[in-house]
């Protein structure tokens, strides 16, 4: 008894005691701490994006590569994490040729005929004509 | 494109009943099990499961340069449209393809 103030009243004193005695000083060395704790976050933020844009320029090279060893886009694509419309997109940018069928009129002159078309047949039977042959 | 067909209804959804090729990617397959079980046309970009649709299974097999013409055909696209789409995708089509679609498209008014 007769010793102050009651136990968790003395903590609360304690415990206020610094922010009545905080100096200029003191809250600019605070505010540096708090300002650098920030800036590490966006710094690391920073160096995850750079890595994870790298980590997918290296899957879209991936994806060529396994498109041009045979698969198809979407086989290449999903070997490598990616989605196909991701690489579909590369492969447009990188013009990397993706859709070719030599036979392309044969193919419309057969759906024309199987579809009744005769305007599609005509249009055909006009651009077997006007074909020029291109370098393969 | 895709899109607006859909909401026009002149292209809809739906699934094969059973998986029956077992080849590419998982689209891929459906695509073809799809036409193969309803013996219709299918829609493919990618060159390789194209191919196999025509050579081996004996589709009916287009690409988007190919619908392309089909769309202006049946009027579900003016043919500016058509030929503005086509230009786009020309990087990744091969010249062939290219000159047939749109010597195609060019042939309707």
């Amino acid at each position: 008894m007769g010793k102050g103030l009651p136990k968790t009243k003395r903590r609360g004193a304690a415990a206020r005691t610094p922010l009545v005695m905080r100096t200029t000083a003191q809250q600019e060395t605070q505010l540096a701490q708090v300002r650098e704790r920030r800036e590490l976050p966006t710094q690391q933020q920073a160096a995850s994006t750079a890595l994870s844009a790298g980590l997918r320029t290296l899957a879209l090279e991936d994806a060529v590569g396994l498109y041009r060893n045979g698969r198809s886009l979407e086989e290449a694509a999903r070997e490598v994490g990616l989605p196909a419309s991701e690489v579909f997109e590369h492969f447009l940018r990188e013009r990397i040729p993706l859709m070719e069928n030599e036979d392309a009129l044969s193919s419309l002159a057969r759906l024309a005929r199987r579809y009744q078309l005769p305007t599609l047949e005509r249009a055909v039977a006009q651009i077997q004509q006007d074909l020029v042959p291109q370098p393969v | 494109m895709f899109n607006a067909l859909c909401a026009t209804g002149a292209l809809r959804i739906t699934d094969p009943a059973q998986i029956t090729v077992h080849l590419y990617g998982p689209g891929d397959r459906a695509v073809l099990s799809l036409g193969r079980e309803r013996n219709w046309p299918v829609l493919l970009n990618d060159a390789r499961p194209h191919t196999y649709a025509r050579l081996q299974l004996g589709l009916d097999a287009v690409s988007v340069p190919e619908l392309l013409v089909l769309a202006v055909h049946a009027g579900w696209l003016p043919k500016g449209e058509a030929l503005a789409m086509l230009q786009r995708i020309g990087p990744i089509t091969g010249a062939m393809l290219m000159q047939i679609a749109t010597l195609a498209i060019s042939q309707y008014p």
